[in-house]
């Protein structure tokens, strides 16, 4: 499976654990994640999940620039080795 | 003790006692000394700025480490520190910048210093202001002498997140803000502070971070730990782990930090975890909610965690930031109160059996210094028991607003200043019930906005958190308006429904008129809070989006 795929959907089943009420059925990858009613402390535990998955870090400043789900999954796999899970 | 953040660094001299700071998983110890060294050039720097005794400094600077050294460098240079917070996760940059922009006009700052991670992004938003991250710092070759500083100067701008109107910055002194530092420390010794070792996981732009955590440690030289605070909205558990790991004692958190440790905490965590040494455990800053605390100390007890060390507290930026803490060792304690004497008649009493109750977190009595009275609408003084507005009076009471009398005279009177609470005494000590400003009164009887607000979180499909309640004036008395975002797909008649029964059912209150918006456009202060008369004029105006079919017209329109 595509790498950012297969972090998609984890990212997508962490989320729903996180915040069960969320409106997670028409979350694609280029959804604005502004739109999702998301408050910053699952944000911030969702960007966790993704650096213990991937053994990464994504710096605070890059999270100002993030819009989707895309672009803070490309931060979370950047510099992550290339067999992570 | 000395009155002033000059007096404090001259007496950091102690190079085995260090300030840990831990930023994504990275540490770094800076002995007292090296602080006083590092602190020492930045001064050295500053004097050569062009900046002159008194000027403000807006600070954005997100690393801890580097906050603690400029902060203490640039007061040493008899500068005004203005620490804000930095823009935060899933940035909404443009509404960063505007509050930026006000409050660097509200204080008249001459300078935004922004930490070297954040300056390309803040430099486009800063306007007209000078910027610059602290190695760019343009510097004259001759310093300016180093100022001494008096306990009558301005020890910094704290801005506020009141919940009303525009930014205000609380003016607070040397004198006061040391007054409270010293204090809190006197409250917390217990005749062991070789022991000690404070944890913190705070922001230093807040008052709770900057003077609870950071001041206290400084005064006696107490070794310290401080987490980075988005590390700590990542893993709430790094809060402990890091506790466990320094044996730390003091720490203090809102509520809210409480709840989410013994959310996420898990049962391998709790059992590696031994928090045993943690004696204080602070808690204010916002609403005491009982069960929370109760849980957390329930999760947390095969750790070692001690009900005892809960020491909830009362405070305001205004007086600096401590006006009451519960004594030592004593822990939570509540007292009930029955629900429709408090809102009826705003008296505590016991309630019978069958009665609705209310459980408040007693706030321990003023500090030593200080007093605490609760007045009337009238501004007479309350007997035991009577709820009203909370004034406060003694050193840490602050100077007031920046360049706004008309609300320092409005706020603060006679050396007392009004906190805007609502509470009452009992055996000394504070019980605090909500805030007045918002008070909402129907058919003679309080209501506090948050019941009802909290009571519409509850239905489905409403944006947790993001309901505003408020009054309008009709003409047969006021009446109920509520405004609630959905969630995104949320129906928009299924809330309506629901939020209307629900209040109707828990309260017993019709609510006249109810608005459902879009997530997002409830108005908001910097550090998240709703805004209620905001949401109040924007709702009257017609300028608020709704999604359900009108109904009840606002006051003035006929229906």
């Amino acid at each position: 499976m595509d790498r950012l795929e297969e972090a998609f959907r984890f990212a997508s089943e962490e989320l729903a654990t996180l915040d069960p009420a969320a409106a997670l059925d028409q979350l694609e990858l280029d959804t604005d994640l502004t739109r999702l009613d998301l408050d910053s402390v699952t944000v911030l535990s969702l960007v966790a999940a993704l650096e213990d998955r991937y053994g990464t870090r994504v710096p605070d400043q890059a999270l100002l620039q993030v819009r989707t789900m895309r672009q803070l999954l490309e931060l979370a796999l950047e510099g992550a080795a290339a067999e992570a899970p | 003790m000395t009155q002033t953040i000059q007096g404090v660094l001259e007496r950091l001299d102690d190079p085995s006692r260090a300030s840990t700071f831990l930023t994504g998983g990275e540490r770094k110890s800076v002995s007292f000394a090296e602080l006083r060294a590092r602190a020492e050039e930045v001064t050295g720097k500053f004097l050569r700025s062009g900046l002159e005794p008194h000027d403000r400094v807006v600070m954005v600077i997100p690393d801890q480490a580097e906050f603690v050294e400029l902060f203490l460098g640039v007061s040493n240079a008899g500068l005004v520190p203005v620490p804000i917070y930095p823009p935060f996760v899933l940035g909404e940059l443009d509404a960063y910048g505007s509050h930026l922009r006000r409050i660097v006009a509200v204080s008249e700052s001459k300078l935004l210093l922004c930490g070297p991670e954040v300056g390309d992004l803040l430099r486009p938003l800063a306007g007209e202001v000078r910027t610059a991250t602290p190695d760019e710092l343009e510097v004259e070759d001759a310093p300016r002498p180093l100022p001494k500083v008096k306990p009558e100067d301005i020890a910094f701008l704290q801005f506020t997140s009141g919940s009303t109107a525009a930014p205000k910055g609380v003016v607070v002194t040397q004198r006061s803000l040391l007054a409270n530092v010293e204090a809190i420390t006197d409250h917390l010794d217990d005749g062991h502070e070789e022991r000690d070792h404070g944890v913190s996981w705070l922001p230093m732009y807040h008052d709770m971070g900057l003077i609870g955590q950071l001041m206290v440690s400084l005064g006696r030289q107490i070794p310290a730990s401080y987490l980075a605070p988005l590390d700590f909205v990542r893993r709430p558990t790094a809060w402990c782990d890091l506790l466990h790991e320094t044996k730390g004692t003091v720490s203090f958190g809102p509520n809210f930090a409480y709840s989410l440790v013994a959310r996420r905490a898990r049962d391998e965590d709790i059992e590696r975890w031994d928090l045993s040494a943690w004696r204080v455990a602070g808690c204010g800053a916002e609403p005491i909610h009982a069960d929370s605390l109760r849980l957390f100390a329930e999760r947390l007890e095969p750790a070692g965690f001690s009900p005892k060390a809960f020491m909830p507290c009362y405070g305001l930026a205004e007086a600096t930031l401590a006006v009451s803490m519960v004594p030592r060792c004593q822990g939570l304690r509540t007292k009930a109160v029955a629900s429709d004497e408090l809102r009826e008649r705003g008296i505590a009493v016991e309630p019978a059996a069958d009665e609705d109750a209310h459980e408040i977190a007693a706030c321990g009595p003023p500090l030593p210094g200080h007093e605490v009275k609760v007045v009337n609408a009238a501004g007479s003084e309350l007997p035991e028991g009577h709820e009203g507005e909370i004034l406060a009076r003694g050193p840490s009471v602050t100077a007031g607003y920046f360049g706004d009398r008309e609300t320092t005279e409005k706020v603060f009177e006679d050396g007392w200043v009004r906190t805007g609470d609502l509470g009452f005494l009992a055996d000394g000590e504070l019980f605090v019930t909500g805030r007045d400003k918002d008070l909402i009164i129907f058919n003679g009887r309080n209501y506090h906005p948050q019941d009802i607000e909290w009571c519409a979180f509850e239905v489905p499909g409403v944006r947790r958190g993001n309901v505003v309640a408020f009054a309008e004036v009709g003409e047969d008395g006021e009446r109920l308006v509520v405004v609630a975002e959905r969630r995104s797909g949320g129906d928009p008649e299924a809330i309506e429904e629901g939020v209307r029964r629900r209040i109707r059912t828990v309260l017993g209150l019709k609510v006249h008129r109810l608005a459902v918006v879009e997530g997002g456009q409830l108005p908001k202060t910097s550090s998240g809070k709703l805004r209620r008369a905001e949401t109040r004029a924007r709702e009257a105006s017609g300028a608020l989006q709704k999604l359900n079919r009108p109904s009840g017209a606002p006051s003035g329109v006929a229906e």
